[in-house]
């Protein structure tokens, strides 16, 4: 499907953070992959598109975004995805990831990972703009289950149907972020075993792994700490379900030093092997 | 459509406050009330939005306090919500929106010129690549065309005309020597922010440099800067030796 040049990836990356690029630059850590947050290096020059189009040619690259609004009612940002586009094709990258949420209603902006009804409605609706989205970028992409507080009660389907659903409909992958499936578990009191069960071995392409904080109450997503004790044991299920899918660590706040990271990603590793 | 409805109600629910029709389509149960697990949301977005005023303006935070930056953040928000997805650009307002608030003017004068100083920076920073101006096509120009070009700033290079010498503030602050009492002299600074490689940086421009920046804002062309009385042709060739003009075009 994709005319342009692109790199693989496989084993287990790390997510890209500025803080610890100068690190990464210096030490050239081999890491197998690296996940570039693509809505952080959008810039049209200075330091950081020197920096990405250098980490492009040291290591393969995969993007993910969190500000396409995948599954809002809005037009899609098309300027928006032509950035993207041009980027992945500058960096060769691997592939394009987004969330299966939205993050904007009208000109309000959410900057959150907003869950959508889990209805055939919502999956005909999100399956269509992934379709749009495969159609512009000439490739096929993958969507991401977020974590969530709170369901609908118009959702008819469970959170895996209605990610399988819009993947059946649009030809699109799923990246499966075991650490968000256990926080919504949690929160939402479900059978991890059951889910991961309702997900199609050849569906998932890509896996995170991240931390959460233990609320009262309930879990938050945070992306902030290590990966808990519970999400490395659904991690190892998860592996021996997919197989050897791409595993990335990603960690967004409370950003610790390198070498923490690249602990945390030798771990995985571990378990990858 | 259904699903236009409830991202509707959620927009409502988490930037507007009015969480009641968000409330009636949402699932009750487990150790959360749903107007409990509403405000997560609402946290969470305000959360981030802190973080990114934080980031684009460190030393107004550290001027004014990070709780008192945190509540102007927020009444900033209610007035000046973000339009775009990026936040690289959030916060465009904030100097005009501090220069409406009589209690920040009262006690911090010189706020409103440093936050224009630490915007510029990072707008700078961010900013696209300068391309070589190509001085063959200009010269080959007709001389009645000549007289018509504008010249073109280049996209890291943000002249900025304040009241108050914030720079010195500015300095402090990345030296680690910025003191709580310090007081900003109320002098007309003029200022141009620019990329040194990569490093955005504020430098001092000369009267003549200041006037011809203000006429290039303004898109005047070649003919109306030569007959300006003003006009600086030393300053000119100051710009384009640094760098700082990058393109032109002949004005219809």
């Amino acid at each position: 499907m994709s005319e342009r040049d692109q790199c693989s990836i496989s084993g287990v990356g790390v997510g890209l953070r500025h803080e610890h690029l100068s690190d990464i630059l210096a030490q050239q850590p081999a890491v197998p992959w690296f996940e570039v947050l693509v809505d952080n290096w959008l810039s049209e020059g200075g330091l950081d598109r020197s920096a990405i189009l250098g980490m492009a040619e040291r290591y393969p690259l995969a993007f993910h975004g969190v500000n396409l609004n995948l599954g809002g009612v809005d037009p899609l940002d098309m300027a928006y995805l032509a950035r993207i586009k041009t980027l992945m094709q500058d960096c060769q990258a691997a592939h394009y990831s987004e969330h299966a949420c939205f993050s904007r209603y009208e000109n309000d902006y959410l900057f959150d990972l907003c869950p959508l009804p889990y209805t055939q409605e919502s999956a005909r609706h999100l399956a269509m703009r992934v379709e749009q989205v495969q159609d512009f970028l000439g490739e096929e992409m993958l969507i991401e289950n977020v974590s969530s507080y709170f369901e609908y009660q118009s959702s008819a389907l469970d959170e895996a149907e209605f990610l399988v659903e819009v993947s059946q409909r649009s030809g699109c992958k799923l990246l499966l972020d075991v650490n968000n499936v256990y926080v919504n578990a949690v929160n939402h009191g479900f059978d991890v075993t059951e889910y991961l069960q309702r997900i199609p071995q050849q569906l998932v392409a890509e896996i995170h792994l991240s931390g959460h904080d233990r609320k009262s109450g309930y879990l938050l997503d945070t992306h902030g700490t290590p990966v808990t004790d519970d999400v490395w044991r659904w991690y190892h299920y998860a592996i021996q379900r997919y197989g050897h899918v791409p595993t990335l660590i990603e960690w967004d706040h409370n950003l610790p030093e390198w070498k923490i990271l690249e602990a945390e990603r030798i771990k995985a590793e571990h378990l990858w092997r | 459509m259904a699903i236009e409805a409830t991202l509707a109600s959620f927009r409502d629910a988490v930037v507007r406050d009015q969480s009641h029709q968000l409330s009636m389509r949402l699932r009750s149960g487990g150790m959360l009330d749903v107007s409990q697990r509403i405000v997560i949301y609402q946290n969470n977005r305000q959360q981030t939005l802190l973080a990114v005023m934080g980031k684009q303006y460190p030393v107004t935070k550290q001027v004014v306090g990070a709780g008192c930056f945190d509540q102007l953040c927020v009444r900033y928000d209610r007035c000046h919500p973000a339009t775009s997805c990026d936040l690289d650009a959030y916060g465009e307002h904030f100097a005009t929106f501090l220069e409406g608030i009589e209690t920040v003017g009262d006690k911090t004068p010189y706020l409103a010129d440093l936050c224009r100083l630490e915007y510029a920076l990072v707008q700078s920073y961010y900013a696209k690549e300068r391309s070589a101006l190509d001085v063959q096509v200009l010269n080959a120009l007709p001389a009645e065309q000549q007289s018509q070009v504008v010249f073109q700033l280049a996209a890291d290079v943000i002249p900025l005309c304040l009241n108050h010498d914030v720079h010195q503030l500015w300095q402090q602050h990345q030296t680690g020597m910025f003191k709580q009492t310090f007081t900003c002299p109320m002098v007309r600074t003029d200022l141009v922010v620019a990329r040194d490689r990569y490093k955005p940086k504020a430098n001092a421009v000369d009267q003549p440099e200041t006037s011809l920046l203000k006429a290039l804002q303004e898109k005047k062309t070649v003919g109306q800067l030569m007959s300006s009385l003003d006009f600086s042709e030393a300053a000119l060739i100051s710009l384009l030796h640094k760098g700082w003009i990058d393109g032109f075009h002949v004005a219809a």
